[in-house]
């Protein structure tokens, strides 16, 4: 039973500090594209979306049953992904296979790569300074992700009184008309 | 390999559409990166007396060893190019998540020379380089600017540079933006930009930065990390106060809002509005990259578009306008975002405009029919449209401040500026280290490259001679810092005056000024941002950048060496302005701001011409300059390593030994 890190994607601002950090202790290089983890952002006229990305721990692990090689196991202590570099072709039928895309070639090694957790002491959670990142134990997930789930009900009954507010006019009141 | 640099400086021409790489490493010894390399090659590359709007200006975008990393901060990209505002070199600092994408991309600095022959955008992938056809995009604001390269480009993580309408139709304060609300807004950028037919730099990268000793790397910058995180509620300066622009403006010393906040009595505003109207991604805060700090608020107003604000965007559109709507702000600064307009700027000239109208100094017939009263929203919106379109009284406005009042075929006094920049939201008179700072402040405009922070704030009454509890009196900087204020301390008593030296006296202003310009000089050279750093009380101090400069190169690096290469940067920006015939008469304040009794709760005292210029002399003794001219000795600039410099200084005839 694996532990998981839990993403709470209206907490991110963005900064990609997990993706510096991961790539340094993984790579020995800062480089975004090498990390585990990655900030999926979008950006539309002034309106920015982040939507971290990392090895959600499944139950029946896609990545594992495509590989040709049988090259993908677990780790017994923290559950996460270990990946044999012997047996892995880098053929990218886990990528295709993860409902996240978060497991990866990566193309300066010639083999996949995922998440393996930091062995238990995730940096990315360490260094996220928005709490967009949780580290939790397997019996504590789901209700993690039910309290993130009522906050977004919340926030969606929030945005619905915003939406019926009446459009206001910037001009105040007791001024001379240009 | 290249550890810590992309590697390479991207040459681009955009009258014969050449593109050239060269290695970083002929100039990355001397000169660290970002203000240094930027400092050395526009005085290479310019010739004296060029037309800032000439095809030949060269436009350059510097990253320094740190940007794209994991030190705290690290998203920073150096502007320059020689500034239309102050006829020598302008720079510019500005956030985000380009600069790390260009180190990605395996370059250091990019620099731009000639003029295309019609908009183009440049997109950089990696090796492929390529001036593209903008004719679709020219005109866009600089939020559309963006959306539509990246869809172009078909790449949503593409970072985008660019100007708006502003920097396209050349008005004097254009800025360069980024992303929402990151711009490189002093000294007219954008505008240079905008003179060349470039709209836009697009950049993507995937190689990454090699680092030598990473774990030793990696150690230091989690712990720089951690200890910040006490301080984090230092940088968040939009929190500090009652939470409201009249309440920062009081914080900041501004005299002309401390009034406006007696005579309005006003209360409460930015924290309610901004509960109110945060945008939820984030929790409605938001940062640059690597950056815990995340000094910005994030909006969403019905209506109106999102809006990043950091803490100056607030000042300009409130207290200098006298404007206590939070809406008319948003609308304002909303504004200025879209069009690429340096808000600073933009809010002191029409500030200068309102005070005039005011005093019936011009009235309607001046100003096409505009009624500009104190924070009259709806004419300070319709003021900047025609400020953006070169039209009628905004033609005047949009221009040089120096020319503003001539324009107007009256004798009127400029509006404030600083060697030619229109006056930053601070009061730089309120106590002496930020007096200094503007006054030698090498781009003009406010006091934030002459000062450092919270190192030079010597307190008042009993707590004269120390630095205020804002500083970290065990860092390396406090402790300098100390040691100039005990030294000067010492000298008064023996001259039998008042050992005690306080915020608002003169002694040692000069020594720490340079002080603080150099240790500036180095976190913009490195690609780090000031308020991550003891600028801002946030734990990363000049000890931490030498040692992480020192893991990630594996060349050992030591204060002493950093501080070295500053003193060069700085003496060769000074020498770019000595070129152009600048001295130190340059070196002032504006006349308003001298010798003037200044109304507010600060401390209501004054500074006199003698006061500036005994600080001016403690300064440039401090440099190694010479105090008749105020340029860089001979001397100097031999033990530096700028012979070239100094053989310069011979041709034109401005060289001294001493």
């Amino acid at each position: 039973m694996a532990n998981v890190i839990v993403i709470d994607t209206e907490k991110c601002s963005g900064c990609k500090m997990c993706e510096v950090a991961c790539s340094l202790i993984n790579t020995k290089e800062c480089n975004p594209e090498r990390s585990r983890i990655r900030v999926v952002t979008s950006q539309k006229n002034g309106q920015l979306q982040f939507v971290p990305s990392t090895c959600m721990q499944c139950e029946t692990p896609m990545c594992e049953l495509v590989c040709p090689a049988g090259a993908i196991g677990s780790d017994p202590a923290t559950g996460a992904k270990i990946i044999n570099d012997k047996k892995c072709i880098g053929c990218s039928a886990c990528s295709y296979a993860c409902p996240f895309g978060a497991i990866y070639v990566d193309r300066k090694l010639g083999r996949a790569v995922v998440c393996n957790q930091c062995e238990g002491d995730p940096i990315c959670v360490k260094v996220c300074p928005s709490g967009a990142l949780q580290y939790v134990s397997h019996d504590q997930v789901n209700i993690t992700l039910r309290r993130l789930g009522s906050k977004r009900v919340l926030m969606a009954r929030d945005m619905t009184e915003e939406i019926t507010e009446p459009h206001l006019e910037i001009i105040s009141e007791n001024r001379e008309p240009c | 390999m290249a550890y810590m640099y992309g590697g390479q400086l991207l040459k681009i021409d955009l009258d014969s559409g050449k593109i050239e790489k060269e290695p970083t490493s002929n100039y990355q010894d001397l000169w660290l990166g970002g203000r240094g390399f930027n400092a050395r090659i526009l005085y290479e590359e310019i010739k004296k007396g060029l037309d800032p709007l000439d095809p030949d200006n060269v436009l350059m975008f510097s990253i320094g060893p740190f940007t794209g990393t994991l030190v705290p901060g690290a998203g920073r990209v150096e502007v320059a190019a020689k500034s239309p505002a102050t006829g020598i070199q302008g720079m510019s600092n500005m956030g985000g998540y380009w600069g790390p994408e260009f180190k990605y991309a395996g370059y250091d600095s990019l620099i731009i020379t000639g003029r295309a022959n019609r908009p183009v955008y440049i997109t950089i992938n990696n090796d492929r380089v390529e001036i593209r056809d903008a004719d679709g995009i020219w005109g866009l604001d600089t939020y559309r600017t963006q959306d539509a390269i990246r869809k172009e480009l078909g790449d949503p993580d593409a970072e985008v540079l660019c100007i708006g309408p502003a920097g396209e139709n050349l008005i004097a304060y254009a800025s360069v933006q980024t992303r929402v609300g990151n711009a490189a807004g002093r000294t007219g950028m954008g505008t240079v930009m905008g003179s060349k037919n470039l709209k836009a730099i697009a950049v993507r990268g995937t190689k990454g930065v090699a680092v030598a000793d990473s774990d030793r790397f990696l150690k230091l910058c989690l712990g720089a990390l951690e200890s910040q995180k006490p301080l984090l509620g230092m940088a968040k300066t939009t929190d500090l106060g009652d939470n409201d622009p009249p309440s920062w403006a009081s914080t900041l010393g501004n005299y002309e809002a401390t009034e406006w906040v007696e005579q309005k009595n006003l209360k409460g505003g930015h924290m309610p509005f901004w509960e109110k109207h945060k945008n939820p991604q984030g929790d409605g805060i938001t940062g640059c990259f690597n950056c815990q700090v995340r000094c910005m608020d994030y909006y969403n107003l019905n209506g109106y578009g999102p809006l990043v604000a950091s803490c100056t965007i607030y000042g300009g559109p409130t207290w200098l306008l006298k404007n206590s709507d939070m809406k008319t702000w948003y609308a304002i600064a909303s504004k200025c975002q879209r069009q690429g307009i340096d808000t600073q700027s933009v809010s002191r000239m029409i500030a200068w405009a309102m005070e005039l109208y005011e005093q019936r100094v011009i009235t309607s017939n001046d100003t096409d029919g505009i009624h500009l009263t104190w924070g009259n929203g709806e004419a300070i919106l319709l003021l900047i449209d025609k400020i953006v379109k070169q039209e009628g009284f905004g033609k005047i406005l949009a221009g040089n401040v120096r020319d503003a009042g001539k324009k107007l075929g009256k004798d009127i006094e400029e509006p404030l500026n600083i060697k030619g920049v229109p006056l930053g939201v601070t009061n730089v008179m309120n106590f002496r280290a930020r007096t200094m700072g503007a006054l030698i402040n090498p781009r003009g405009a406010d006091e934030y490259r002459g000062r450092m922070g919270t190192f030079d704030n010597l307190g008042s009454g009993s707590g004269a001679g120390h630095m205020t509890g804002m500083a970290s009196p065990d860092s390396w900087e406090g402790k300098t810092a100390q040691k100039i204020a005990d030294t000067a301390m010492a000298a008064k008593k023996n001259a039998g005056g008042d050992a005690l030296i306080g915020q608002m006296d003169c002694e040692s202003r000069g020594e720490l000024a340079a002080l603080g310009q150099k240790l500036i000089t180095v976190s913009d050279s490195l690609g780090q941002c000031k308020w991550n750093t003891i600028f801002l009380n946030l734990g990363v101090s000049i000890e931490f950048q030498a040692k992480a400069l020192s893991a990630g190169t594996g060349k050992e690096t030591r204060i002493e060496d950093l501080l070295e290469a500053a003193a060069r940067i700085s003496a060769q920006e000074r020498a770019f302005a000595a070129r152009e015939g600048f001295t130190r008469e340059q070196d002032t304040l504006p006349g308003k701001l001298i010798n003037s009794q200044i109304p507010g709760t600060w401390p209501e005292d004054k500074v006199t011409v003698e006061d500036l210029e005994k600080m001016k002399d403690d300064y440039y003794r401090a440099m190694g300059w010479n105090l008749k001219t105020g340029i860089p000795t001979v001397d100097l600039l031999q033990s530096l390593k700028l012979d070239d410099v100094a053989s310069d200084f011979q041709d034109m005839g401005i060289s001294e030994k001493k």
